[in-house]
């Protein structure tokens, strides 16, 4: 059994809305970013690689098993939804239980694992916590810890830092790191700092197309030369706005400082490190221009 | 393991502690805790032993006419046609046919039934009786009297007193109840099954000392008190209560967003919810046994010396009630995992009002095959009639087991709903919801 997902030329349906073209991605061992969009088709594809939703056509095999299989699939996999909850008048470790008898866990082996993983995600004690006494960070650590109850090969985390405040959102990251060690974690995400922080190799979505899939290092190259800095007076933002794809600005007095991307040095603006938020409005950015002269049959 | 967690998760929700006092509050209603005031007596020479019903023919033809001459002349019918009480008034083109029958059934001639029925006696004109004084009468502004004639007394039933000809035959007698019936649409006392209703004959000793016997050994006393029990119990809470646990329990995972990481763990559709239903299904059970041996035990004391069956509430707790457990909570898991709605309340719901209005005519006793709540309860004969519950033992098993068959037919298609759900082949909800938002659309343009 081979440790790698692969998708092949995968396409998905909402009856005759299409959510998915032509999909093609080979994920590896350690942590695995999918950026994108709200809407963009992150979650349908997550879905459909927690065998939740059917496939209309295409291959898709997670460690060497065909999706179809989805008994076998279970096995394998760990999922934690974007919008999730449990029982909330369960406390924290019956929880667990509940879901680790769903899991096919021995009583033996759910002790030890129950344990294991409530100390991983730091939740010993607030075992005895009622669900809904749970803030929204300790919930999401509780969402990990139940998708990690089988021991699973892959891990799939759909949008898991929206809504958490910063320190929550670093542990978060932190732990995702930590698992990735040995499974291959799939984390979906539209935030940026996220991949940022825990990411190597990443694929980005947009519209159900894949745009980019290789490393976060080559994604930064590409946008290497193409981010630039400029300061300009509040009176030309404007026209500026109009004129370029901003990624980020900064107001002082009078003046603002605005940074963004574009083909060419223009006057007045200096050239700058980019980093992924920049490349992915890049990617974003250029990928529009590529589908319209694909279309018009230019080049680009 | 799972199952002990499913039970534990069930009777720790507020649905279930609503649903144990709605039991409670139930079974209190119909008098299951008092069933010591109805003791088994045995019956002394010299007493009075109750009534049978017989199919004497010269009981039951004046006392079905009188009826029928007393519903024709207020031309105000009873009938129970699907089980439901009906109030049936005929045309008046339908009367002058059930004058024809009833003259056929006295020898007088149609005309004068329907003058009679009218309150006008024919070569009688003004041959009216009022009343003086009490409502009839009222003093006018001149100081003289307005004497109105009371219109009940005009067409009150003693005023038609005709009587079954001389020379007619039982035979020909049915035959035109029968008649008379169809004309009423069905489901009249004067339906031919019916009219034995109207024959009743007083038990003699010997009869009364032989039902008492068989009270004593085939029920051994207790079983005669868990089948009104379980009457009782079936028709007012169990047939219908169970949906509501099934129905508020099968949309919690939904509702607290725990589908899909249920969904991604390895467990079988199959187990999971055959586990959940059986859990479902004990819960249900729990109080209703525990109640059933509560009230049984009451009646333990009153009879010294006789053998009694200890296990009596505990058969009848399987053998009948638990059927009509397993179909209310079958029915209300697999509608709510087809739709994602609460409507299986709704099915049930009707189907119970159904099922106890059917009742109306038949609560002595009724064992039809698609009977959610077989009937059988005291009778004027005899308390636990026992001789009527072995006639019938053969049609309630094929009632009980045909809902019990039914009850894991719907289990077994909630699991393949339930796979397909989890696999995003089937959107049951979403098709539901969209077919209940084009209903509205279409009812908003054609109110616009």
């Amino acid at each position: 059994m081979n440790n790698s997902i692969e998708i092949k030329g995968l396409n998905k349906f909402y009856g005759k809305k299409q959510a998915l073209f032509d999909v093609n991605l080979s994920i590896q061992q350690g942590m695995f970013g999918l950026l994108g969009r709200n809407g963009a088709g992150k979650t349908t594809l997550m879905k459909t690689l927690a065998t939740l939703l059917q496939k209309k056509n295409g291959v898709i095999t997670v460690c060497g098993v065909p999706i179809e299989n989805a008994k076998e699939i279970r096995r394998i996999i760990g999922y934690l939804p974007q919008e999730f909850s449990m029982y909330p008048s369960m406390k924290v470790g019956e929880a667990m239980k509940y879901l680790a008898i769903l899991s096919g866990l021995s009583g033996s082996q759910r002790k030890e694992r129950i344990d294991a993983l409530l100390k991983k995600v730091n939740l010993t004690e607030h075992r005895d916590k009622k669900v809904k006494a749970l803030s929204g960070g300790m919930k999401r650590r509780l969402g990990i810890a139940q998708a990690l109850l089988n021991n699973p090969k892959v891990l799939i985390v759909d949008e898991p830092t929206a809504g958490l405040d910063p320190e929550e959102r670093v542990r978060f990251r932190n732990l995702l790191s930590e698992i990735a060690e040995d499974k291959i974690v799939i984390l979906s995400t539209h935030i940026v700092g996220d991949i940022e922080a825990t990411c190597e190799d990443i694929a980005i979505i947009n519209e159900g197309r894949v745009i980019y899939n290789g490393t976060v290092d080559a994604l930064l190259q590409e946008a290497e030369g193409r981010v630039f800095t400029m300061t300009a007076s509040k009176r030309e933002l404007p026209e500026l706005k109009r004129q370029l794809s901003i990624t980020s600005m900064h107001t002082q007095g009078n003046k603002v400082h605005i940074r963004f991307i574009a083909d060419n040095l223009m006057q007045g603006a200096k050239t700058c490190e980019p980093n992924i938020e920049d490349a992915y409005m890049l990617y974003l950015h250029t990928s529009g221009v590529r589908e319209i002269l694909g279309e018009i049959g230019g080049e680009w | 393991m799972l199952l002990l967690q499913e039970i534990k998760k069930i009777v720790k929700s507020i649905p279930y502690m609503i649903f144990v006092a709605a039991v409670v509050i139930g079974l209190f209603s119909q008098g299951v805790f008092r069933f010591q005031d109805d003791l088994l007596e045995e019956p002394q020479p010299g007493g009075s032993y109750g009534y049978k019903h017989e199919e004497i023919a010269e009981q039951i033809m004046p006392a079905a006419l009188r009826d029928l001459l007393t519903e024709f002349s207020n031309n105000n019918y009873t009938t129970y046609p699907i089980g439901f009480i009906k109030h049936v008034k005929l045309s008046e083109s339908k009367q002058e046919k059930m004058a024809e029958i009833l003259s056929g059934i006295t020898g007088n001639d149609k005309d004068r039934i329907l003058q009679e029925a009218a309150g006008i006696t024919p070569g009688a004109s003004g041959n009216y009786t009022f009343q003086i004084g009490g409502d009839g009468m009222q003093q006018d502004g001149n100081g003289g009297f307005t004497i109105g004639s009371d219109e009940k007394q005009q067409n009150s039933p003693e005023k038609m007193a005709f009587a079954v000809r001389d020379d007619m035959d039982y035979a020909r007698f049915k035959e035109l109840m029968g008649q008379a019936d169809d004309l009423l649409g069905g489901g009249s006392n004067y339906a031919v099954d019916s009219l034995i209703g109207y024959g009743t004959v007083p038990l003699t000793y010997e009869e009364a000392k032989e039902r008492y016997d068989l009270a004593i050994s085939s029920d051994k006393v207790t079983g005669g008190y868990a089948r009104l029990f379980s009457d009782y119990a079936g028709v007012m809470v169990l047939s219908i209560l169970p949906v509501f646990l099934a129905v508020i329990l099968g949309m919690k995972d939904r509702r607290v967003k725990m589908e899909a990481l249920i969904y991604t763990k390895k467990i079988s559709a199959a187990k999971l919810t055959f586990i959940r239903y059986l859990a479902l299904v004990i819960a249900a059970m729990l109080p209703v046994i525990l109640i059933s041996y509560i009230s049984n035990m009451m009646v333990w004391s009153s009879y010294p010396g006789i053998q009694l069956d200890y296990l009596a509430p505990l058969k009848y707790d399987f053998g009948w009630l638990l059927p009509s457990v397993m179909i209310s909570t079958a029915i209300g898991m697999f509608l709510t995992e087809l739709t994602g709605t609460p409507i299986a309340v709704a099915v049930q719901g009707l189907w119970w009002m159904f099922d106890v209005n059917l009742g109306i005519k038949s609560v002595s006793s009724g064992y039809a095959l698609l009977r959610l709540a077989p009937r059988h309860n005291a009778g004027a004969d005899s308390l636990f009639r026992t001789q009527d519950y072995l006639d019938h033992f053969g049609d309630l098993v094929q009632n009980r087991l045909l809902m019990a068959g039914i009850a894991l037919a719907l289990i077994l298609l909630t699991i393949l709903i339930y796979e397909s759900k989890r696999k995003g082949k089937f959107g049951g909800n979403a098709i539901f919801k969209k077919a209940v938002s084009s209903i509205r659309d279409r009812k908003n343009k054609s109110q616009a």
